[in-house]
């Protein structure tokens, strides 16, 4: 075989070389051509080194883990059994006579001795092993805490919407607001197709979504659909602002969780989100307790929006109507990464 | 500069490259005029006079004194040198990843997986570190070590051949390596090395294990992949105990020194082989690099096909073999005792000063 460039042959001979030898990295290189030139030559042993792979796949250490604490309580066990059955070969006949003597001799002293450190042995492995028990209780119980960061993002509202009443007192405040930032807006869902046609005659470039009345009849401004699952569909930043009434009153923990992330992420840098809502008080008073107890919706508090908004990367600020039944929340976008 | 030192180790044994290595720098730094002491947790039997029980600690602070932490793995001592006043410095000899055991000796990795734990909870509490290399040195300063100074092994290593060996032509080359019987040293990388080489090469191709056995699983696995692979007759172990006489004789009637260590904390065989000019190839990474630097061929990552490719050129090219040979004797000077003495005092007196 020789190499390309130099008169060298040592196919299973000895080299000579008319070339002064290459540089190490030259030599690297050319073994690993070597290599390659041989993988595919006729002849070569495919079959051995699928099987040198596989049994080199077979040793290759595992991503680091800790060891299962149920080998290490194994070794424990393997390890406690005790064997006094000593060897007694030996170079002369006469010293394996001794030893075999010496054995017979002792062995009951030995069995008492290795019986008891066996049962040590078999004895702390058990106690290992409640051990590991009650450490993987604890590991599974950890775990569950974990996801403790509140509750996992909803994908659709949890009930349904309320009427919207007070909607009214603040259209016009709110209206001032979203234009502030041109673009779409989007509006849900109390009484969709008059408020999205009234915010529209202001100059707003408005669209909404109703969860309410018969699918087929809604106008071409507004669709029919759930809040969450909408938004899931809008595209990042491209919504200069949303104004939300009614299903305000449908939300849980998981709901205003994945309401707010999904607007941190729709809605544009200096987008505004308004919020009218009842307040939570007036709704208690006006309504039987126990309708209120068995109420689907219910209102948040301000403050509630407020936090979730906040800890989603807007600036948020709320303002009480004059009589306190209502209040209305305006969030700013801020240039933030993401969700706090 | 002279004052106290406390030498600290988990276990000080006799035929231990660690072990050696305290031994040296004990006997340097009596000879720089520091007032010194060996402690450890085990002493093997009949090292007692040189080395105390690291118990002796226990009796309170040490005046005037600053210790010398020796970390391999881990160990009850390192918590308790956290928690002294005496100024501490860790020498590092390089952790085997805990992974590398977990299949073979469990109880191993733990106490692999808890000298990692315990390097990062002593950075914050040590004055001063030293690295046998600069890998070594990396991994202390990823760890929160700051001031690592690479201070080298400092071992005997006894005479060295004067001049490069001559190529002789051999129909069975013999492909040697020197280390305990462990996983992270791959002997079963030089077995399927081995097995790929008879078959593209000629079957007159050994290879020579040479070294105590760390895993016994490991090492019964290794006999069996042996002859599964049909080289159980060209594998030698030699894994009860080599006498010095014996050692070199191996080191001598070798072909090259072969090594695919996935993890070395340095590789005092490397070294060896290095000073009886044998050529050395082997896998690059860890502190093999280091070690071997310029004395010798270096392959990243490679395949069987590769590594008995490279042994082959090696074993019947006389250029190389003699190239590499020279290689080696040129990088062996490194590690004369009197090299690494002086370097490892100045580091030493370096991390002192700045106490």
């Amino acid at each position: 075989m020789s190499q390309p460039g130099g008169a060298v042959f040592y196919d299973r001979g000895v080299a000579t070389t008319e070339e002064p030898v290459s540089g190490l990295d030259q030599l690297i290189g050319e073994v690993e051509a070597d290599a390659a030139r041989r993988r595919s030559a006729p002849g070569f042993p495919h079959d051995l080194e699928a099987r040198i792979n596989a049994e080199l796949a077979r040793q290759s250490p595992a991503p680091s883990g800790r060891v299962p604490l149920e080998r290490l309580v194994t070794s424990v066990e393997e390890a406690s059994f005790i064997n006094i059955d000593a060897p007694t070969l030996a170079s002369r006949r006469e010293y394996a006579m001794v030893k075999g003597t010496l054995k017979r001799g002792m062995a009951w002293y030995f069995r008492y001795v290795a019986d008891q450190v066996s049962a040590l042995g078999f004895t702390t492995a058990r106690t290992l092993r409640a051990f590991t028990v009650r450490l993987s209780e604890l590991e599974d119980r950890l775990s569950a805490l974990e996801v403790a960061d509140g509750p996992a993002p909803a994908t659709s509202l949890a009930g349904p919407s309320s009427a919207g009443e007070h909607l009214g007192d603040w259209l016009e405040e709110v209206t001032e607001q979203l234009r502030a930032t041109p673009g779409r807006i989007l509006y849900a869902d109390a009484d969709a197709e008059a408020v999205v046609r009234l915010l529209r005659a202001a100059g707003l470039d408005a669209y909404g979504l109703a969860r309410a009345g018969d699918p087929y009849r809604v106008s071409p401004d507004v669709r029919y659909g759930d809040l969450l699952a909408h938004l899931d569909t809008v595209e990042e930043a491209a919504l200069a602002g949303a104004l939300l009434a009614g299903c305000t009153d449908a939300m849980d923990g998981a709901t205003l969780r994945g309401l707010t992330d999904h607007l941190a992420r729709c809605v544009q840098t200096d987008g505004i989100v308004a919020i009218v809502s009842e307040a939570p008080w007036w709704w208690h008073l006006r309504l039987d307790p126990a309708a209120a107890d068995l109420a689907e919706t219910k209102p948040l508090s301000a403050e509630t929006w407020l936090a979730f908004l906040h800890n989603a990367g807007f600036e948020a600020t709320a303002c009480y109507a004059t009589d306190g039944r209502s209040y209305a929340v305006a969030a700013r976008r801020e240039a933030s990464p993401g969700p706090r | 500069m002279t004052g106290r030192v406390l030498q600290v180790v988990p276990t000080f044994a006799a035929h231990d490259a660690i072990g050696d290595h305290i031994r040296q720098v004990d006997r340097l730094l009596r000879r720089a005029g520091y007032d010194t002491g060996i402690y450890a947790t085990v002493v093997e039997p009949g090292l007692e006079e040189r080395c105390r029980p690291a118990r002796e600690l226990l009796d309170g602070p040490a005046r005037d004194a600053v210790v010398l932490y020796h970390h391999s793995t881990g160990s009850t001592v390192a918590d308790h040198l956290g928690a002294r006043p005496e100024p501490l410095i860790v020498d590092y000899h390089n952790i085997t990843p805990a992974e590398m055991w977990d299949a073979w000796e469990p109880m191993v990795a733990v106490e692999l997986s808890w000298g990692r734990r315990q390097l990062h909870q002593l950075a914050p509490r040590t004055a001063a570190a030293l690295a046998d290399s600069r890998f070594n040195a990396d991994e202390l300063e990823a760890c929160g070590f700051a001031g690592v100074q690479v201070a080298p092994i400092v071992r005997d290593f006894g005479a060295s051949d004067r001049a490069p060996r001559p190529y002789r032509a051999r129909g069975d080359p013999e492909f040697l390596f020197v280390g305990r019987i462990s996983p992270n040293k791959c002997q079963h990388e030089l077995i399927t090395a081995l097995a790929m080489y008879r078959a593209l090469f000629g079957a007159g191709a050994r290879l020579r294990l040479v070294g105590r056995v760390s895993s016994p699983s490991y090492r019964a696995d290794l006999s069996r992949l042996a002859d599964e692979l049909g080289v159980g007759g060209a594998v030698i172990f030699d894994d009860h105990g080599v006498p010095e006489p014996e050692l070199i004789g191996a080191y001598q009637r070798a072909t090259a020194f072969v090594c695919l260590s996935r993890h070395e904390g340095f590789c005092v065989p490397l070294v060896e082989a290095m000073r009886h000019a044998l050529p050395v190839v082997a896998r690059a990474g860890s502190a093999v690099t280091d070690t071997v630097s310029s004395g010798g061929l270096l392959l990243s990552d490679p395949d069987p096909v590769v590594v008995a490719s490279a042994w082959h050129r090696v074993a019947t090219d006389a250029a190389i073999w003699e190239a590499l040979s020279s290689a080696a004797l040129a990088r062996a000077p490194a590690f004369d005792l009197e090299v690494t003495s002086r370097a490892f005092l100045d580091a030493f007196e370096r991390a002192v000063r700045g106490l």
